[in-house]
C-alpha cells in the first residue's frame, strides 16, 4: 500500500517538474521578445526619435553643472498629474569669426588690399572642405558650397567695407549637438568658432493653458539677457521659477585683474524651482474645446469656463476663448488673448447672484422654503415704488421661495431681498460671501467683486438692482467661488491654484483646506435645501439644458443684459453630481457680448447650459465618478 | 511560537545561494536605478524604511514553517480581503484611485499584501496534484483569486488586478486540472473580456487603449494627452542607444519629462542610462531569478512548497514583463511597478516577503516526507 503511495507521489511530482519546465520555457521566450523588442527601440531609432530626445534635455543640462555663474535654468511648470505646461532647455548657435579660422588678419592698407584678399581665399578654400566636412559630421547641416560663399561675403560685408568678425554658421543646436560639434571642433584644433547659448522655453499644450501659464519674454527693464515672466504664474512666480545667477565675490589688483580671495565665498547658480499647479491640462481641455465649439455659434465676443474641486476648492480648470498660441505672440491681436477673462473680467452677474440673498434669508429665518410670494401675477408685471420690475415668463399663481429660484423669478427675487431682508441685510450676505474680498488665488492681479455701497442708496433702486444680479460685479471665478459655498454645505474655503513648489531636495505643498480661510457661512441644512432647488431648477426650471442624463446637476442661470445694449452676458453656475452626495466638482461658464438673435437665443439655459453639461459630464468621468443610477434619459429610458 | 528543537533543526545552509545572490544583487541595483530616477528626492528615504522592514521580518518569514503560513493562509486570505475593503471605504484617494491606507506614517497598499495571501491560499488548496480533476473543485480557487482581484478593480487599479488571473491558472495547472478543461476556460476568458471591451469601456478608455498601438500616427497634441508618457518612455529607451548615457545623465527622464518615472516606468530611465547592455544585463538578473526558483520547484519533493514556489514565481515574473511590456509599448499604459526596483515601499515589502518564503520552503525542505506519505506536524 504505502509502496503504490509512493510510486504515485513520484509519478506525479515528475508532471509537477513537467509543469515548472513548461512555464520556465514560457517566461524565458517572453523574456527573450523582451530583450529583441529592447534591441529594436535601442539600436534602430529613428532620427526624429533621437532629434527630439536631445531637444528635451534641460535640466541635466542646467547652469548648476556647467559653472559657477551661468545663468540658472528656468523651472519648469507642470500641472496636478505631472503633465508638463511650461518647461525650459538650452539651444546653443554656432558663431564663428572668419578671420580666425582662415588665419589671415587683415591689412588695411589700400595698396595691399588686392594681395590680402587673394591670399584670404585661398586660405578659405584651403580650409573649407574641412570645415564643412567636419561640421557634417558632427550633424551640422552646411554644405562645402554655402560655407564658401558665406565666408568670402564676409570678408568684405563687415562695418566701413572692412570685414566681418562674426558670423552665425549653425542656429538652435541642441545640447547633443552642441556637445558633438564642440568635441569635434577641439579635437581637429581648429580656430574661431564659439558658441552663444540661450535658453529656450517651451509650452507643449499651446493655447490651451497659455493664459493660467503665461509666457515670458524680454523686458527692457531687466538685464538684456534675461527672459521674465511676462503673464500667468510665469509672472506670478518669476523670481522663483528663474533660480538666481551665481556670484563671485573677487577683488582686483591694481592691474584691474580679480582675484579670487575665497572659494567658500562663492555663490553658486541656484536653479529655478519647479511649480505644480493644480490645474488638470485634460479638464482644461474639456473647457476650451466646449467654449470654441459653442462661441462661435451663438455669435459671442469671448467665452470663459471655470472648473473647482469642490472637495478641497482646488482650481481644476480656467480658461477664456479665444486664447493665445505663445509660439505666435507676434501676430497682430495675439498677445490680447493672454487675458484670462475667468479671472480678471468683471460683468453683472444677473440671476446667479440670487441664491445668494434667498440662502442668506433662509439662514437668518427671514423666510422658509415654502415661504409663499406673490410675483406679479397674469401680467409678470409689479412695481415696487418707483420702479418696475417684469418677469421673463409671466407666474399666474404665487410661488414657494422654493419655486423662484426653480422658475428664476425676478418678482419674488425682489421680494425677499428688499422686504425679507432689506438692503443692510443685502449688503451682510454679500460681505458674508466674501464677494469684495482679494481671491487668493496666487495668480497675478486676479480680481475681487465689487457692489454699489453708497451713503444716498436707497432700497428702491440700489436694493432692487441688487436682487436681480445689477450693480454687481463679479469676475467667473468670482462667481465659482461663491458656489463653492454651496457645494461644500455652507463652508467657505479660499480656493488655490498652486499645488506644489520643489525645489533642490525640498518641496512646500498648498495649506491644507483648514488653513485655507475655511468659514461656515451658512448651516448645512440651509445650503442643501438651495441646492435641492437649483437640483429642481435644472430638472423642470431654466437650466433644462444642463441636465445629465448620467450625473444630477444642480445650477442656476443668469442672463444679465449689457448696459442698455442688445447684447447679454449670458451665464450657468453649476454643482454636480448632487443626488445622494457631496458634489465633486463646481462649473461657470460665461459667455459674453452674445447678440439677440430672436426670443430665447440669448439666454442662460440655451446659450450656456449645453456647454456646462458637456464639461460636468466630460469631467466627471475623466474623474472615475461612478454614473448615479436610475437617472431618466429624455427618452424616458432608465439607466 | 518556534520550538527550541525547531531552531536546532533549521539549517541556514538549506538556503538557495542563486535566489539569495541574485535578489541582493537586483535589489542593490534597483535602489541605485530608483535614486536616480527620483528627481525630487522624497522616494528613498520611504524605500529604505521599508527595506529595513522587510529586513527585520525576515527572521520571522525564514524561521517560522511555511506550512504553518499554509495553515494561516484562509485567516491571512481573509485580512487581505478586508483590508481591500476597508481601502474602498476609507482610504486615501490618490489621482483619482483609493489604494492607500495610512499606517503608523507609511502609506500602506493593501493590494501587495493580498496578492502574497492569495498566492498562499492558493497553494494551501491545491493539495494534490489532482485536487482540481472536477469542475466543482475549481470553484474555491477561483473565489480564493477572483474577490481580491474584483476589489482591487473597483480602487480602480487594472494593472495589480490582471495578475491574479495567472497566479489562479498557473495553481489550477498545478491541481491537475484537465487541458482541455483549462483550453475552455481561457476561451471563455478571452470572449468576456472581448465583450468587456467592446459594452464596458467608455469611448476614451478604448482610445487610450489603442493609443499605445497608434503613437507614431499621433498629432503632436495627442502626443502630449493620452500618449504622452508612452512617447516619452520610447524617447527615453531609443535615446540609451548600446551604452547608455550613465547613471544620472539620461536626458529625457533627468529633465522630469516622464511623469511617475521613478515607480511606473522606472525601466525607461534604466534603459536610458544604462543603454541596452545594462538593461539586457538586468533583464537577464530578473529571469535568472525567476528561473532559480522554478529550479528549486523542481528539486521540491513538497507539493505544497512547489506550488507556493511557482505561485510567488509567476507573481514576480508576470508583474516584471507587464512592467517591461508597458515600458516599451507592447502593452496599454498601466501603472505597475518593477519588482525590487520600483519606488513603492509595500510593493518593495511584499516581493521581498514573497522571495523570503522562497528561502523558507528551501530551509525547511528537508523536514517533508516524500510525495505521498502523510505529513505529520512536529513543531
Amino acid at each position: 500500500m504505502s509502496h503504490s503511495r509512493e510510486a504515485h507521489g513520484l509519478a506525479t511530482a515528475a508532471r509537477s517538474r513537467k509543469n515548472a519546465r513548461v512555464l520556465a520555457m514560457t517566461l524565458a521566450i517572453a523574456f527573450t521578445l523582451v530583450v529583441g523588442r529592447l534591441w529594436v527601440l535601442t539600436m534602430l531609432p529613428e532620427d526624429r526619435v533621437l532629434a527630439r530626445a536631445q531637444a528635451q534635455l534641460h535640466r541635466s543640462e542646467r547652469a548648476e553643472g556647467r559653472g559657477l555663474t551661468e545663468q540658472p535654468g528656468r523651472g519648469g511648470i507642470y500641472d496636478r498629474r505631472g503633465r508638463p505646461l511650461a518647461v525650459s532647455y538650452y539651444e546653443h548657435d554656432l558663431v564663428l569669426d572668419p578671420l580666425s579660422m582662415i588665419g589671415v588678419e587683415p591689412d588695411k592698407r589700400p595698396s595691399h588690399r588686392s594681395e590680402w584678399l587673394m591670399k584670404a581665399l585661398q586660405r578659405i578654400d584651403e580650409r573649407v572642405s574641412k570645415v564643412a566636412g567636419l561640421l557634417n559630421d558632427a550633424g551640422v547641416a552646411i554644405t562645402k558650397e554655402r560655407l564658401r560663399v558665406r565666408l568670402i561675403w564676409s570678408l568684405t560685408g563687415g562695418r566701413e567695407g572692412g570685414p566681418k568678425r562674426w558670423m552665425r554658421v549653425a542656429e538652435r543646436l541642441s545640447p547633443m549637438e552642441y556637445r558633438r560639434v564642440s568635441e569635434a571642433l577641439e579635437r581637429a584644433k581648429i580656430k574661431g568658432f564659439s558658441f552663444e547659448h540661450r535658453i529656450r522655453r517651451e509650452y507643449p499644450y499651446g493655447a490651451l493653458c497659455s493664459q493660467m501659464v503665461g509666457v515670458i519674454g524680454e523686458s527692457p527693464l531687466d538685464a538684456p539677457e534675461r527672459d521674465a515672466g511676462r503673464a500667468g504664474m510665469e509672472w506670478a512666480a518669476d523670481r522663483a521659477i528663474e533660480g538666481q545667477k551665481g556670484r563671485l565675490h573677487a577683488e582686483a589688483d591694481r592691474l584691474g585683474r580679480e582675484l579670487l580671495l575665497d572659494l567658500d565665498q562663492v555663490q553658486r547658480t541656484r536653479p529655478g524651482v519647479d511649480l505644480t499647479l493644480t490645474l488638470d491640462a485634460e479638464v482644461q481641455r474639456f473647457c476650451f474645446e466646449a467654449l470654441a465649439k459653442a462661441c462661435p455659434a451663438v455669435g459671442a465676443s469671448r467665452a470663459s469656463a471655470v472648473v473647482l474641486s469642490a472637495k478641497d476648492g482646488e482650481l481644476l480648470a480656467a480658461c477664456t476663448w479665444p486664447s493665445a498660441d505663445p509660439e505666435r505672440l507676434d501676430r497682430e491681436g495675439e498677445i490680447g488673448k493672454l487675458r484670462l477673462g475667468a479671472l480678471l473680467d468683471r460683468f453683472e452677474p444677473g440671476s446667479v447672484i440670487k441664491p445668494v440673498f434667498v440662502s442668506w434669508a433662509l439662514q437668518h429665518g427671514k423666510v422658509s422654503m415654502s415661504s409663499v410670494f406673490d410675483c406679479g401675477g397674469p401680467d409678470g408685471v409689479h412695481a415696487f415704488g418707483p420702479r418696475v420690475v417684469t418677469e421673463y415668463i409671466a407666474n399666474p399663481n404665487p410661488l414657494t421661495t422654493e419655486m423662484i429660484l426653480v422658475k428664476s423669478s425676478n418678482v419674488g427675487a425682489v421680494r425677499i431681498g428688499i422686504d425679507a431682508l432689506g438692503l443692510d441685510g443685502m449688503y451682510d450676505a454679500l460681505q458674508a460671501f466674501r464677494i469684495a474680498n482679494h481671491p487668493a488665488l496666487g495668480y497675478p492681479a486676479s480680481v475681487r467683486g465689487t457692489f454699489t455701497k453708497r451713503r444716498d442708496a436707497t432700497v428702491h433702486w440700489t436694493g432692487i438692482s441688487l436682487c436681480q444680479g445689477y450693480e454687481i460685479m463679479l469676475s467667473p471665478f468670482g462667481l465659482a467661488r461663491l458656489y463653492l459655498v454651496l457645494a461644500r454645505g455652507g463652508e467657505f474655503v479660499e480656493p488655490a491654484v498652486l499645488k506644489e513648489i520643489r525645489g533642490q531636495g525640498q518641496r512646500e505643498t498648498t495649506p491644507p483646506v483648514t488653513e485655507r480661510g475655511r468659514a461656515r457661512i451658512l448651516d448645512r441644512e440651509v445650503a442643501d435645501s438651495v441646492r435641492s432647488a437649483l437640483e429642481r431648477a435644472v430638472e423642470e426650471g431654466t437650466g433644462k439644458s444642463a441636465r445629465s442624463d448620467r450625473w444630477s446637476v444642480a445650477a442656476k442661470t443668469g442672463t444679465p443684459r449689457f448696459m442698455n445694449t442688445a447684447l447679454y452676458n449670458p451665464v450657468m453656475c453649476a454643482m454636480a453630481p448632487v443626488a445622494a452626495r457631496s458634489p465633486e466638482i463646481v462649473v461657470v461658464v460665461q459667455f459674453k457680448d452674445v447678440p439677440n438673435r430672436g426670443p430665447r437665443t440669448y439666454t442662460g439655459g440655451t446659450v450656456a447650459g449645453p456647454v456646462v453639461k458637456e464639461i460636468v459630464e466630460r469631467t466627471l468621468n475623466y474623474l472615475g465618478i461612478p454614473e448615479e443610477p436610475g437617472r431618466e434619459s429624455k427618452n424616458g429610458e432608465i439607466r | 511560537m518556534v520550538s527550541r528543537t525547531a531552531w536546532k533543526r533549521l539549517r541556514l545552509s538549506q538556503l538557495d545561494p542563486a535566489v539569495l545572490g541574485l535578489t541582493l544583487l537586483l535589489l542593490i541595483f534597483g535602489l541605485t536605478v530608483m535614486a536616480s530616477a527620483d528627481l525630487a528626492g522624497l522616494a528613498l528615504l520611504p524605500q529604505l524604511r521599508w527595506l529595513g522592514l522587510a529586513a527585520l521580518s525576515t527572521p520571522f518569514l525564514v524561521w517560522v514553517p511555511y506550512r504553518r503560513f499554509l495553515k494561516w493562509s484562509p485567516l491571512l486570505w481573509g485580512l487581505g480581503v478586508a483590508l481591500l475593503l476597508a481601502v474602498l471605504l476609507v482610504g486615501t484617494a490618490i489621482n483619482g484611485s483609493r489604494r492607500w491606507l495610512p499606517l503608523l506614517g507609511f502609506g500602506f497598499q493593501p493590494s501587495e499584501f493580498a496578492k502574497l495571501a492569495t498566492a498562499l491560499f492558493l497553494a494551501h488548496l491545491t493539495k494534490t496534484e489532482s485536487a482540481y480533476a472536477r469542475w466543482r473543485d475549481l470553484l474555491v480557487p477561483a473565489a480564493a483569486a477572483l474577490i481580491p482581484a474584483v476589489l482591487i478593480l473597483k480602487e480602480p487599479d487594472l494593472g495589480n488586478s490582471l495578475l491574479f488571473l495567472p497566479m489562479l491558472a498557473v495553481a489550477w495547472i498545478a491541481g491537475g486540472i484537465p487541458w482541455r478543461r483549462l483550453g475552455t476556460l481561457l476561451l471563455s476568458g478571452m470572449i468576456l473580456l472581448a465583450a468587456l471591451y467592446q459594452f464596458g469601456l467608455e469611448e476614451y478608455q478604448r482610445e487610450r487603449i489603442w493609443s499605445t498601438y497608434r503613437l507614431e500616427a499621433m498629432t503632436p497634441a495627442q502626443r502630449a494627452g493620452p500618449g504622452y508618457q508612452l512617447d516619452q518612455s520610447l524617447l527615453a529607451i531609443g535615446n540609451g542607444g548600446f551604452w547608455g548615457h550613465g547613471l544620472g545623465d539620461g536626458p529625457v527622464t533627468q529633465s522630469g519629462r516622464l511623469p511617475y518615472q521613478h515607480n511606473d516606468f522606472v525601466f525607461a530611465v534604466l534603459a536610458e542610462e544604462q543603454g541596452w547592455l545594462g538593461t539586457t544585463l538586468i533583464v537577464a538578473l530578473q529571469l535568472a531569478l525567476i528561473l532559480a526558483m522554478l529550479r528549486l520547484a523542481r528539486v521540491l519533493r513538497d507539493h505544497v512548497g512547489r506550488v507556493l514556489i511557482l505561485l510567488i514565481g509567476t507573481l514576480i515574473g508576470t508583474q516584471t514583463l507587464v512592467h517591461l511590456g508597458v515600458t516599451l509599448g507592447v502593452l496599454p499604459t498601466k501603472g505597475l511597478p518593477l519588482p525590487l526596483f520600483s519606488a513603492g515601499g509595500t510593493a518593495l515589502f511584499a516581493v521581498l516577503s514573497g522571495l523570503t518564503l522562497v528561502q523558507n520552503v528551501a530551509v525547511h525542505r528537508a523536514r517533508f516526507p516524500m510525495p505521498g506519505r502523510r505529513w505529520r506536524d512536529d513543531f
